[in-house]
């Protein structure tokens, strides 16, 4: 590290492009679901935005990095950043998740006429649920929905066909789990300078990345087409909503390690100073377990 | 080890308007944030006077019901996300930095973002007025199926306003961390920090475990506006509850954020004016991250009438009912701080000792509101109302005045009008608590809150608490005028204008330097101007 | 046997958690740090992936395919 004072930027136009893009990205979203002709153009614009901030922002980043502009504290506090930043990724999750389980364990029940006090002592289904669903029953999955026809209007997807466990999910659980090995691997060789090696487990663990992508948009394919969807009720949408924003964040660490594989090929890293790879391999893990939460808990008990 | 910035950021700001999109340094960054909050603050003080003019008299006399329930609701989103939530976070960049004796916040340039992403969300947020079907008008708290299945168009761009300020939250908060625990001087330990340090410290972490909770809650309704899902529908299989539940958990820890600072801002002003160290600096920390971690665990006090468990309602009822230990501790601090010292009157410690009586009427109308079969009666009435407008108006925004008035000799080198500044206090003091303390009698009455017009029985508390209001509203001209005077006109400050504060921002010259610390202070420094006792 | 998954996962997540303390502290021994929780993470996900597969393929447990009563 070659200075010892503390790097503090000049002025800088990035965040300001960067709220300009992400702003007509929502505003072309939401004109979008509105059937507004131009929605759909001004959320590509939004995007295009987006990324060449990142590309400029990161990009800034890198070269001050290179140039040694940055002293230990500095590498320090973006430990600190993407820690944090990560843990918010956490609690993201866990508000899906927490949803998936009050669903299962409380409300569905009690739509089937559960009893909600344990000082009463009820075994038997409450009458009123009998008169306001007639015949619902509470399963997990649930596959029929009480309703067929939803408050606004959407008709429910019900009686679908769920995901054969071990079909698709089983092999994307194992891909995945490949690439974290492959990651441990590269990240083994990267902490003792073994170049190639690196630069093998490195694609090894895109690819795998990749093709679990794959795999996932063939899965949603067969489940679409046997029925499951968005609108299967609170299933359709807990597995959707949990896999997609899973699947979300697999392209955002695909895109990562690509980065990261470019970096390593312009030799950015070495064995001692590597915290780029370390972040995102973190985070390619921290993904990886996600899965395996969802895996088991979704697909198993 | 020395911190002078790096290359060519010697000099001062840059000249012209850009400086201000350009710009990475915390002073200026810590200005933008308190203006923005300040010109929200009067945007949903407007709302409030129309809300407050309408429940003049009985009857419906100004709008229509479905404007005033905008009102209403844009006047909580507003306040919450656009005043007091920025203005806590202005504050903090502005004097962590300068209490922990850093250059500035450890990432300067997402520092920029977290504000300029606000102006945006702000934007979006209004816009609302202006579309077909008019703003959202379920209420601050947003509740499915009134904010899924009966609410305007307008709801998605208020579903991504809230994403914007949810991501500003969180990069604000992962700087604060990031700046406490790495930018502190070396000299610093932790049990060294000004308590202001330290709840915005525990702040933040309550942002970041907070925030994404509510980006889940309105990406869920998202979902279930425009692609069909049933998180919130029971005839998918899903549950309107269940929105109240992931809301309140963000909720809760929200409220919480918007106190913790203030708890802070106090803890320094009570000292200086009292002329004695801070009473108990160890167990005003432990006290602070006790509410933090209660905070998390507290959340369906809010929903006792949704027709839980009894299980659970008693759990969170007691769980509640705990919150008031910490709290306790830190208002017994605040007055044994006081307790025979050599007490002054200036205009901070005013707001500063006002703030320790009105917060604690709001935090005992809250333990009121705590116990499950009395909340059955208190529930939705205006006795709510009443409770979290002492605390949010008369705690939240209290200690933000307070601390404007408190730090501004620092900020902009000048000292304010002291008998004007006397004279506001006193004006706002008493037209607040004409505007809110009736509001208890009416809810204990019955009159519930979200309503335009009302049986006649509530019409003498509803004109007295207008008057008030519109006194209160109108004492905002005297504080602008004020701040505005003390910046272009007032009478240089020294550097420590206050004889017996305590804390390193007073050893740096007033105006504070573009950079707050280039050497960072030694350890003997550190101990004279710390809050030990 | 869920019991025993949810243990599983229990001890994944702390070893992944050690591993971002790990990051944070950086340098040479944090990345020691760091570099052997992610190895002790992604061997006990191996493990119980293949704990999953092999009981399901015994019929100890019931891939969550076939709909089961709540109550």
């Amino acid at each position: 590290m070659s200075n010892q004072d503390y790097y503090v930027p000049h002025g800088t136009y990035w965040p300001i492009i960067g709220s300009i893009g992400v702003s007509t990205l929502f505003v072309g979203f939401a004109n979008q679901m509105h059937g507004v002709e131009w929605g759909g153009s001004v959320m590509g614009l939004g995007m295009a935005i987006i990324v060449f901030m990142l590309f400029g922002w990161l990009g800034t980043v890198v070269n001050e990095s290179v140039n040694g502009m940055y002293n230990k504290q500095v590498d320090k506090s973006f430990r600190w950043g993407m820690s944090w930043f990560i843990f918010s990724e956490v609690m993201f999750f866990a508000a899906f998740f927490g949803a998936l389980f009050y669903a299962r364990i409380l409300s569905v029940p009690w739509l089937g006429g559960a009893d909600n006090n344990m000082f009463s002592g009820a075994t038997e289904a409450l009458e009123t649920s009998k008169y306001i669903w007639e015949g619902f029953q509470a399963t997990w999955p649930l596959i029929n929905t009480p309703g067929a026809v939803g408050q606004s209007g959407v008709e429910f997807s019900s009686g679908f066909k769920l995901v054969d466990t071990w079909g698709l999910p089983a092999l994307n659980t194992g891909l995945l789990l490949t690439s974290g090995v492959t990651l441990t691997y590269a990240h083994h060789a990267l902490r003792k300078g073994h170049r190639n090696a690196l630069v093998f487990w490195m694609l090894a663990t895109i690819a795998l990345g990749a093709a679990f992508l794959g795999f996932q948009i063939a899965e949603y394919g067969h489940a679409y087409h046997d029925g499951l969807k968005l609108t299967s009720g609170i299933y359709g949408s807990t597995f959707y909503l949990l896999t997609g924003f899973h699947g979300f964040h697999v392209t955002i660490g695909v895109i990562m390690l690509t980065v990261i594989l470019y970096r390593i090929q312009k030799g950015h890293f070495d064995s001692d100073n590597h915290f780029a790879f370390e972040g995102v391999a973190w985070y390619w893990h921290f993904v990886d377990v996600v899965w395996l939460g969802l895996f088991v808990f979704v697909y198993w008990i | 080890m020395s911190y002078t910035a790096a290359h060519d950021d010697h000099h001062g700001p840059e000249k012209g308007l850009l400086r201000w999109v350009k710009t990475t340094n915390h002073k200026d960054i810590g200005s933008l944030y308190m203006w923005f909050a300040f010109a929200m603050l009067l945007i949903g003080g407007a709302f409030a006077m129309g809300i407050r003019a309408e429940l003049l008299q009985p009857g419906l006399q100004l709008m229509d019901p479905q404007f005033f329930n905008q009102l209403t609701t844009m006047h909580g989103l507003i306040m919450v996300f656009g005043a007091i939530m920025p203005a806590f976070v202005g504050l903090g960049n502005w004097l962590i930095p300068m209490m922990v004796g850093a250059p500035d916040m450890a990432l300067p340039r997402m520092n920029n973002w977290s504000f300029w992403i606000l102006p945006f969300a702000g934007g979006i947020l209004l816009s609302t007025f202006f579309m077909e079907g008019g703003a959202p008008a379920f209420g601050w708290t947003f509740y499915a199926p009134l904010s899924t299945t009966f609410a305007p168009d307008s709801t998605d761009f208020f579903i991504f306003a809230v994403h914007l300020l949810g991501f500003s939250s969180i990069m604000g908060a992962i700087n604060i961390i990031a700046t406490v625990l790495n930018m502190r001087a070396p000299e610093m330990r932790l049990m060294d920090m000004p308590l202001f340090v330290w709840t915005w410290l525990i702040t933040s972490f309550l942002l970041i475990g907070a925030m994404p909770v509510l980006a889940g809650a309105v990406t869920m309704m998202l979902t279930d506006r425009n692609f069909g899902t049933a998180f919130f529908d029971a005839t998918g299989g899903g549950d309107p509850v269940m929105f109240q539940h992931i809301f309140w958990f963000f909720g809760h820890p929200e409220v919480y954020i918007m106190i913790l600072p203030a708890f802070g801002v106090v803890s320094h002003i009570i000292p200086t004016f009292a002329r004695k160290p801070l009473f108990g600096y160890s167990s005003m920390v432990y006290a602070t991250a006790s509410i933090a971690f209660l905070s998390y665990i507290v959340w369906a006090h809010h929903m006792f009438l949704t027709g839980m468990p009894v299980a659970g309602e008693l759990y969170f009822m007691y769980a509640t009912m705990l919150i008031a230990v910490p709290t306790g501790v830190k208002v017994f601090n605040w007055v044994a701080t006081m307790w025979k010292g050599s007490m002054t009157f200036e205009t901070p410690m005013l707001w500063a000792l006002s703030f320790v009586f009105l917060f604690t009427i709001g935090g005992f109308s809250g333990l009121m509101l705590g116990i499950a079969p009395a909340d059955i009666q208190y529930h939705d009435t205006y006795f709510v109302v009443a409770h979290f407008h002492y605390v949010l108006v008369t705690g939240a925004l209290w200690s933000i005045i307070a601390a404007t008035f408190y730090w501004l000799p620092k900020w902009c080198g000048n000292m304010y009008n002291e008998k004007l500044a006397k004279f506001h206090f006193w004006w706002a003091m008493i037209s607040v608590n004409v505007l809110f303390f009736p509001q208890h009698f009416l809810g204990l009455a019955g009159m519930p809150r979200r309503i335009p017009d009302y049986s006649l029985q509530f019409a003498d508390f509803n004109y007295i608490s207008s008057i008030g209001a519109f006194s209160f509203g109108l004492s905002f001209i005297l504080l602008t005028y004020i701040v505005i005077d003390c910046i272009r006109n007032g009478t240089p400050s020294e550097a420590r204008p206050w004889d017996s504060a305590k804390g390193l921002e007073w050893t740096l010259p007033s105006p504070a330097p573009y950079h707050s610390f280039n050497t960072p202070p030694a350890r003997a420094v550190i101990l004279e101007e710390s809050q030990h006792s | 046997m869920g019991y025993i998954v949810i243990a599983i996962i229990v001890v994944i997540l702390f070893s992944l958690g050690s591993a971002l303390i790990g990051m944070v502290k950086g340098g040479k021994e944090g990345s020691e740090k760091m570099f052997k929780s992610l190895r002790i993470r992604i061997g006990l996900s191996v493990f119980l992936f293949a704990l999953l597969m092999f009981s399901g393929f015994m019929g100890w447990i019931e891939p969550n395919t076939t709909m089961l009563p709540t109550q």
